[in-house]
């Protein structure tokens, strides 16, 4: 039955569309011009993602320190855009991330709420009181001449510019339609008075945004139905109410796929829609005399009940922040309680995740996040393959006494912990790097995903090349035997030193450390290759070490190189700067396989 | 040879950049990143008169360290003389 439940809602919408279109022609203008204003919606929200280039992201990611300065975004931004949704996405996908707190998500949404009252000013105070659609005209042709043009942000323009185009088109066509429907019907014959009214028509509200999925939708038809006499200013405030609960439908429904934190975003917006609305329904009386006062004192008409209903919507969002704002360390307690956080698994994704949609900044943080989570666990299980342990390696103050007391076997079974913490990982690693690539990203974020991938795969190849020499060096090094013991010893302490490397970067601040590091490291890994060689040849003369053990050695030698290059390889990508520019530089100046192969011919 | 590399990387990097697939870089990018390599280099010295132990190995790193300092400054000269350079003449049609 729940499966069918969409295509009966579905029919049902479709077959009370057609019955109002049968007993009124008004009503298919007025419907066409919801069309036109919800699809002008979805252009300017991609245009506004295309024409920004990750402008939004950056800016949020700055302004987000406190929750005046979150709110103040989530104000700007929803002003700016005119989309709360879009603000709200973004929210999620910073918050999925780890970019921004629960605190600053909650803030930036309690700001785009009062942000998207800015959207009623426009349509009252401008949108019914010019001929609209004379501005829509030339936006919609410069629109379409900039959406076929090369650059990403001039096509985001133009999709922006037609989107603005067709929302203006469809409040022409709404209004005209409620004109012309007014001409034949009275819908004030159904208005409600008192408490049924203030009900019925809050949830009329609420019943509409959730169909259309847009608040301001709502407001344009309440605004438009107010201005042509069909709807009674009373009812027209619950209406207003009851979009604004319609909306934390719409999140509570994207919420149910989310993570935690995509839920716990999306039940702060609730509980904080759910106040500012039962107190607006509770204190009407008193609201509607201060929406009068106020709308006086600016000298808005007696009559002009739409700009009036502009007023009530900003004045009840403002009270929700009013109530909300002093709660908020309540409200964030209660919400992780509420929804704890799961406990974290090394074989399972912490970081990316289907909440952090398409925006470059946060699929890349997360990706770098999980690339770390991925080789924290395979460089844990290659020290343990050669019965060292990363946390005694981190610690130590001489790396070769370490080495050298680790004599003790590390019990390992080593194809099943790869299965467990490594194989899953890095499968959901390349699964979410295919996916993304798909997307139409800037060129410097698709070479970074890229990238990312690539040291995936290095982490992987360079355990895989561990288990190679893990049976010898396990036998020569749990109990000393000579020279071939400290020779494994030696390559136990060449990884050590890797690993150790590659942690030390992790320490340091971004600002303070450089993946050009890396070719420090390479440039003594390669030394100390030259020397072991030498002195296997030395040890192979003096007859100190025979040559099985010699051939054993140097063959494992080659493994253990091969996974310390891909190691470093993997370092490199994960520590590159997070500034395009200095990554670029980083590119040009880093050693690769080419300067290798010239330098050991010149 | 390690210079001719770096030009030969560089072309690239500029071909990218005219097909928009890079992004530009200041010159004040590489200084910032001259800067640090001096740091970092000045922190090795540092730390290989407090662990002789580990001497020889942080002189190799000292020594790429070095490398990768004149890499940097032959990319940033490279970057100054293609500022200043005259543009290439196009052919007129006249």
């Amino acid at each position: 039955m729940k499966r069918f439940a969409p295509h009966v809602q579905l029919g049902l919408i479709l077959a009370l569309l057609l019955l109002a279109f049968w007993v009124s022609a008004d009503f298919q203008q007025i419907a066409a011009g919801v069309a036109l204003f919800l699809l002008g919606m979805v252009l300017l929200e991609d245009g506004f993602k295309a024409m920004g280039g990750g402008l939004l992201e950056r800016l949020l990611a700055r302004s987000t320190g406190s929750l005046p300065r979150a709110m103040g975004f989530g104000i700007a931004a929803t002003t700016i855009t005119q989309s709360s949704s879009l603000v709200s996405v973004i929210a999620i996908s910073f918050l999925s991330a780890g970019l921004i707190s629960l605190q600053a998500g909650i803030g930036i949404i309690f700001g785009a709420n009062l942000g998207t009252t800015t959207g009623a000013w426009l349509i009252a105070g401008v949108g019914l009181k010019v001929d609209i659609a004379r501005y829509a005209m030339p936006m919609l042709a410069f629109g379409a001449v900039l959406m076929f043009q090369r650059g990403p942000g001039l096509r985001g323009a133009g999709r922006a510019l037609l989107g603005v185009g067709i929302v203006f088109l469809g409040i022409a066509f709404i209004k005209d339609g409620f004109d012309a429907f007014s001409a034949r019907f009275d819908l004030t014959q159904l208005a409600l008075a008192g408490l049924l009214g203030l009900v019925v028509y809050t949830a009329l509200g609420a019943a509409a945004t959730v169909v259309m999925q847009s608040s301001h939708a709502t407001m344009l038809l309440v605004i438009t139905a107010l201005a042509s006499g069909q709807i009674s200013y009373e009812n027209a405030l619950a209406v207003a109410i009851g979009a604004n609960l319609g909306t934390t439908v719409t999140a509570l429904i994207g919420a149910t796929q989310a993570n935690f934190q995509g839920k716990r975003l999306a039940l702060g917006h609730l509980i904080f829609n759910a106040v500012t609305a039962l107190t607006a329904l509770v204190l009407i009386v008193p609201l509607r005399m201060l929406v009068d006062g106020i709308s006086d004192l600016a000298g808005i008409g007696a009559q002009d009940f739409a700009l009036r209903l502009a007023v009530f919507h900003t004045l009840f969002n403002l009270l929700g922040l009013v109530l909300m704002v002093p709660q908020m360390s309540r409200l964030l307690a209660y919400l992780e309680r509420r929804i704890a956080e799961p406990v974290p698994s090394v074989s399972r994704p912490r970081f990316i995740n289907a909440d952090l949609g398409d925006f470059p900044v946060t699929l890349l943080t997360a990706l770098k996040n999980e690339l770390r989570h991925l080789y924290t666990n395979a460089a844990t299980l290659s020290a343990e393959a050669i019965n060292l342990r990363l946390v005694d390696l981190i610690a130590s103050k001489d790396l070769r006494l370490t080495v050298e007391r680790s004599r003790e076997a590390i019990g390992l079974d080593m194809d099943r912990r790869y299965a467990e913490k490594v194989k899953s990982l890095h499968a959901a690693i390349i699964e979410f790097t295919a996916r993304k690539a798909a997307l139409p990203l800037p060129a410097g974020a698709a070479r970074r995903l890229q990238e990312l991938r690539d040291a995936a795969n290095a982490v992987v190849r360079a355990l895989k090349a561990i288990k190679h020499l893990q049976r010898n060096t396990r036998r020569f090094t749990e109990h000393p035997q000579g020279e071939v013991t400290a020779l494994y010893d030696a390559l136990r302490g060449e990884i050590a030193d890797i690993l150790v490397a590659i942690e030390a970067l992790e320490q340091t601040p971004p600002e303070g450390r450089s993946s050009l590091w890396i070719a420090e490291e390479r440039r003594a890994l390669r030394e100390s290759a030259r020397q072991v060689n030498e002195r296997v040849q030395v040890l192979l003369q003096t007859r100190r070490l025979s040559a099985a053990d010699a051939t054993s050695f140097l063959n494992d030698s080659r493994y253990a190189q091969e996974a310390m290059e891909a190691l470093l390889d993997a370092a490199e990508a994960m520590y590159r700067d997070e500034d395009d520019a200095l990554a670029e530089i980083e590119r040009l100046l880093a050693t690769d396989d080419e300067d290798e192969a010239t330098e050991s011919l010149s | 040879m390690a210079f001719a590399r770096l030009a030969e990387k560089l072309d690239q990097h500029l071909d990218r950049l005219r097909r928009g697939k890079a992004h530009k870089i200041k010159l004040e990018d590489i200084e910032k990143t001259i800067s640090k390599l001096e740091k970092r280099k000045t922190a090795l010295l540092a730390e290989a008169e407090v662990t002789p132990k580990k001497a020889e190995r942080i002189a190799h790193k000292i020594a790429a360290a070095d490398e990768m300092l004149d890499r940097a400054r032959g990319l940033l000269s490279e970057l100054r003389r293609a500022a200043t350079a005259p543009e290439p003449a196009s052919d007129r049609g006249d």
